[in-house]
């Protein structure tokens, strides 16, 4: 195991940030911490790096206790901050050689690294920019660059697309994906739900401190009974073909209004089976759109309340 | 590691333009404003000789020979009519051979009252002259009045005082550069910070202890701060020519020392002022400056006052600490005032580097 937090119980004065968190994080994982602003995503993060001091609880790292002062652990950790952390009066290879010198102390080995970590970033073109003429996309890859360089073995990104257009997001997430293939352990904190279900082979929601549930996408939808979801529009429904569609037991969720159809399938339910039905009883259709249920449901159907509510 | 850190940080710090300019242009801007303002006052306009005549042999003989900065003050002339000359100005100043001493001139004036004062020192001498003949008459009289009037010294005295005043400003500059270091401290220790800034951050995940960042910091800032005042010194030395003494190995000692200190305050102000950057740098400038101000840079009447109502504010307050000694180095050849000065800046900056050092080990978590 990578990563081990325990009973961990972090307050500030009255507000409990961590409220006995466990966590444990395999080697090879895309682990990801989704939750609303104020969740503890953060806190969190920062009780892993021994950054915060907790109240109660362990963390271990690599299997063993992680302290302020365990700098061999530390030298085994990337981290890309949610803010972009680098050095403004220097320019971006100054700011990858920089950062990374403070792991590899090899000036010809450094050097290897921080050509692969501007390569990896695709920043080579802006080598000699400093960070105020860069774009905020390729700043954030800036960032990346300065958290990676030295190959850590667990990488943490904490927010790391927030204010980025969809190009450059796309670019940061499938930059991770490949420091994922290449064999780096990742958590990702984020409240893009989208993004969570894109990268991360296992998931934790968070909410108020606490570990709401784990498990992969699949499996999360399945733990509280997520089907896909149907919108059929300009679709004409006697009152006898509303009754057998609501009464289906294909159907969960069920609502037809002026002309328009919206369901929610049973989470073992396939959309084929739901046109099936329909076709069965000469239940005539149009223009259909599918929706998978999302991470978004499983966090409405937890605490009722929806997580964009909170973004 | 520490080349690593300390590289980049001189380059970083070269690279920012308000360090150079708070800590280097801006002191050197108001040396040279402060120099045009008091030059008239170090450095009047050269005199010219003023065309005078007076009917005493003795009384002329001295002043023709009256000087300011080795220019003659005076150049006897001898008029018909010098009430007249006097009147249509083609003479300054006319005295007649009377005693009491009196002049004739168009107005009344400041060369009229310097021509005054040196008048009556000759008059003075004369009487001393004539008893002196009394007891001894083999006594030489020009060599009396020499000795008793002086009246070129007066003057020279007079200019120098002045001057000795003045450069006391400008020591006070040379301080507020040494104490520019304060700055630099503040944003060390700042940049060190994982729950201040976000390059905090990525040093306090690193598997290094804090100290190991603030070390080559410390150094690269004390390095750039003794570039600075060595430009200073230079400048307000060569180039507006004011005098630090002779002992140049001592006038640096004073800005290794006075910059080391600078650092030290502005690190303990980093550690203890809690809040953003700007708030812990107006902490650290607004200490400077009034610290400056204490030490007579706005006026010489604050030092004083405060020198003699507050005297222990006078003996640590950083700005007088150094300024004092650059003004002690000039003042006098003995080096006991330097030395007094020197260790007692080197026992604060100690015990300044001494709580860095404690408050740097107690914080293990970046956030409590």
């Amino acid at each position: 195991m990578i990563v081990e937090m325990k009973q961990v119980v972090k307050r500030y004065n009255e507000l409990v940030a961590l409220d006995h968190f466990d966590l444990e994080i395999q080697k090879g994982d895309v682990y990801g911490l989704l939750g609303p602003n104020g969740s503890g995503k953060s806190t969190a993060i920062h009780s892993m790096l021994a950054l915060l001091k907790f109240e109660k609880g362990e963390v271990n790292l690599f299997g063993e206790p992680m302290k302020p002062n365990r700098y061999d652990l530390k030298a085994r950790v990337g981290f890309v901050p949610q803010e972009v952390s680098v050095a403004d009066e220097l320019t971006v290879g100054e700011n990858v050689d920089y950062f990374c010198g403070l792991y590899i102390k090899d000036k010809n080995e450094r050097k290897r690294l921080v050509q692969e970590a501007i390569d990896f970033v695709g920043l080579e073109k802006f080598r000699k920019f400093r960070p105020q003429k860069l774009s905020g996309g390729l700043k954030r890859r800036l960032n990346i660059a300065c958290g990676i360089a030295h190959k850590p073995e667990l990488i943490f990104f904490d927010e790391p697309t927030v204010a980025v257009d969809p190009q450059s997001r796309n670019n940061i997430l499938e930059g991770i994906k490949r420091l994922n293939e290449e064999g780096a352990t990742i958590i990702y904190t984020t409240h893009y739900m989208e993004e969570v279900e894109q990268l991360c082979n296992t998931i934790t929601i968070m909410d108020k401190g606490r570990a709401l549930i784990t498990g992969s996408n699949k499996e999360l939808k399945k733990s509280v009974g997520i089907g896909d979801k149907v919108r059929i529009q300009d679709m004409s429904l006697s009152a006898e073909e509303q009754e057998l569609l609501r009464g289906n037991r294909l159907v969960q969720q069920y609502d037809y209004k002026e002309g328009t159809l919206d369901v929610m399938l049973d989470k073992d339910a396939k959309v084929l089976h739901f046109l099936n039905l329909l076709e069965d009883h000469d239940i005539g259709y149009g223009e259909m759109f599918i929706e998978s249920g999302s991470l978004n449901d499983v966090f409405l159907e937890i605490t009722g309340r929806e997580l964009r509510d909170h973004v | 590691m520490f080349r690593q850190l300390f590289k980049y940080r001189l380059i970083g710090t070269l690279r920012v333009w308000q360090i150079l300019f708070w800590n280097l242009v801006f002191p050197l801007a108001l040396s040279t404003f402060l120099y045009l303002a008091m030059s008239s006052i170090m450095y009047p306009d050269p005199l010219e000789a003023l065309p005078i005549q007076a009917d005493n042999a003795l009384v002329a003989d001295v002043l023709k020979d009256v000087e300011f900065e080795g220019v003659k003050m005076y150049t006897l002339e001898e008029k018909a009519d010098p009430r007249q000359a006097v009147a249509d100005g083609t003479l300054r100043m006319y005295v007649p051979d009377e005693s009491p001493p009196v002049i004739v001139a168009q107005k009344r004036g400041v060369d009229a009252e310097t021509l005054s004062s040196i008048l009556i020192s000759v008059d003075r001498a004369m009487q001393a002259v004539g008893e002196i003949m009394q007891t001894d008459p083999t006594a030489d009289p020009a060599a009396i009045v020499e000795e008793v009037a002086s009246p070129t010294s007066i003057f020279t005295d007079s200019g120098e005082d002045s001057k000795l005043l003045m450069t006391n400003f400008f020591y006070t500059v040379l301080a507020m550069v040494c104490l520019g270091a304060i700055t630099l401290g503040v944003v060390n220790v700042y940049e060190t910070e994982a729950q201040s800034s976000s390059m905090g951050k990525r040093l306090g995940i690193a598997p290094h202890n804090k100290r190991t960042f603030l070390i080559p910091f410390t150094v690269a800032s004390l390095l750039f701060n003794l570039l600075y005042a060595g430009v200073a010194l230079l400048y307000i030395n060569f180039v507006l020519g004011i005098p630090f003494g002779e002992n140049i190995p001592a006038v640096l000692a004073t800005i290794v020392v006075g910059s080391l200190f600078g650092l030290s305050i502005g690190m303990v102000i980093g550690l203890l002022v809690k809040g953003s950057l700007d708030v812990r740098m107006n902490v650290g400038i607004g200490l400077y400056v009034f610290s400056s101000f204490l030490a007579g840079m706005m006026s010489l009447d604050v030092k004083q006052l405060i020198t003699l109502y507050v005297p222990i504010v006078h003996k640590i307050n950083p700005s007088s600490l150094i300024t004092n000694t650059f003004s002690s180095l000039y003042y006098f050849e003995d080096l006991t005032v330097f030395r007094e000065n020197l260790l007692i800046m080197g026992a604060m900056t100690l015990v300044f580097l001494g709580i860095v050092w404690f408050l740097t080990r107690r914080n293990q978590y970046e956030y409590v």
